[in-house]
């Protein structure tokens, strides 16, 4: 378990290619992905490709911009908007997917902007593996991240996959566990400055 | 008797053409066989015109002479439909490593253009004045789009296999391999038109549109392809800016995962 303060360290001491699993709080939710898509990238001149099925890609955009944070190498692939009608134009970096249900799409959309945009290191975030699956099935959900995430391995990407700890499911913390390298939790930071621990 | 060469080439040690679609060459392990005649058969909007012209942008790119026979359609429209990729330039155009004929001009000039049904003569004329272009032009890259429509003018069976057994034997005669686009209809059964053009073709790529859940998602399938090792599996496939890119089909522990399985269409 791993404070949010303590985040960015814990990521910065990651190998390219890691594929890992965070599980986050409501309350630290934002600064995690502050932490992904800012202070972890800037360090490293990386390109962050961060796949959204949760919250439309223009919420997260007022965020980082509220937040002060350059855009400049974050390139959005949006699974939500499609299906919500929020996709009637479509803004510079943000790629869309009709449907949560179409994971090949969101695999081809990821490998287009590899491919589009070539950078030394990529940063791919999944927001959130609990939203995508609301809509697909879990085998169907574990297929799709043993592909992607080999993948995105042999590419050298970082890859990031979310889940919200109040949505707590033992089948995905099990498919995490599976597909991925490491697995995060990640809570926000007690009145005493430590992490907070569940015994 | 004379002699000939029956030895046997190893697979891999055959000459592949390279298609530069990625996936697809990994899936084909390296290339289309060189001189293969290839059927790219589906219905309509599953990406059979623009997967053969990047096939042949990748071949002129690598300064193989490349041709598109258009026959549905004006070629400089198809062209200003087309995907515009970022691997594109007008000078392989320019430079005559890509050219673009329509069919009609051809028909006129053998003056078939008013025909309704081609005799085996005029069958044997028109493959001759393909044969000159390809041979004046070092044409090692062909694709015809589409073959079922040349084929709509012969009428008989007897005719579409005569035509298509000649059409293959010339190219691969002169080193050219060939994409033979194959329109279906959604509901076929079969990967061509006339059921004659499958039989003959040294490979068959079915494209296709897979409904799920709703969802309408463009598949790839090779079904066959002499003189190579290949998957068989059914994979995703997106038409981008960067190319045709696939990604295998996911399958979800069985039917259950696509709700009753998939429709093709």
């Amino acid at each position: 378990m791993v404070s949010v303060q303590g985040l960015p360290e814990k990521l910065d001491s990651l190998e390219p290619g890691s594929a890992v699993a965070l599980k986050v709080d409501v309350d630290s939710y934002f600064e995690v992905i502050t932490a992904l898509t800012d202070k972890f990238p800037r360090s490293r001149e990386m390109q962050v490709i961060y796949t959204t099925s949760t919250i439309s890609s223009a919420t997260i955009i007022h965020v980082l911009d509220a937040f002060d944070i350059s855009r400049d190498n974050i390139q959005f692939v949006d699974a939500v908007s499609y299906m919500t009608m929020g996709a009637s134009k479509q803004p510079e970096g943000v790629t869309f997917v009709e449907s949560p249900t179409m994971l090949e799409n969101i695999s081809l959309k990821i490998e287009y902007l590899l491919k589009k945009y070539p950078a030394d290191e990529n940063t791919v975030i999944i927001d959130s593996i609990d939203s995508l699956s609301i809509h697909n099935d879990n085998r169907i959900l574990s297929e799709f991240l043993h592909i992607l995430i080999s993948n995105l391995r042999s590419h050298d990407c970082f890859t990031f996959i979310l889940s919200v700890s109040e949505q707590d499911s033992e089948e995905i913390d099990n498919m995490l566990a599976m597909v991925c390298d490491d697995f995060i939790e990640v809570r926000p930071e007690n009145e005493s400055g430590s992490a907070e621990v569940e015994m | 008797m004379a002699d000939k060469d029956y030895s046997i080439i190893p697979d891999k040690e055959r000459e592949r053409c390279v298609t530069g679609i990625e996936a697809l060459d990994t899936i084909l392990n390296g290339g289309i066989p060189r001189s293969n005649s290839v059927l790219v058969t589906g219905s309509c909007g599953t990406g059979k015109t623009t997967l053969s012209l990047e096939f042949l942008v990748h071949g002129a790119i690598k300064e193989e002479n490349c041709l598109f026979i258009s026959v549905t359609e004006d070629s400089k429209k198809m062209l200003n439909n087309i995907v515009p990729y970022d691997f594109f330039d007008q000078s392989l155009i320019e430079e005559g490593n890509l050219s673009f004929i329509d069919i009609p001009d051809l028909y006129d000039e053998l003056g078939l253009l008013e025909k309704s049904e081609f005799s085996f003569k005029e069958i044997d004329e028109l493959i001759a004045k393909i044969e000159k272009i390809v041979v004046e032009n070092d044409i090692k890259r062909l694709v015809i789009d589409s073959v079922t429509s040349v084929c709509f003018q012969l009428k008989t069976e007897e005719k579409i296999r005569d035509f298509m057994l000649h059409l293959m034997k010339m190219l691969s005669s002169h080193g050219c391999t060939s994409l033979l686009i194959s329109e279906i209809s959604p509901e076929e059964p079969r990967y061509s038109q006339y059921g004659v053009e499958e039989a003959i073709a040294d490979g068959i790529i079915m494209m296709g549109n897979l409904e799920r859940q709703g969802d309408l998602l463009r598949t790839l399938q090779v079904v066959k392809m002499r003189g190579t090792d290949h998957s068989r599996a059914k994979y995703v496939l997106d038409l981008t800016a960067v190319g045709v890119l696939l990604v295998p089909l996911l399958k979800g522990g069985g039917v259950k995962a696509g709700s009753g399985g998939g429709k093709d269409g």
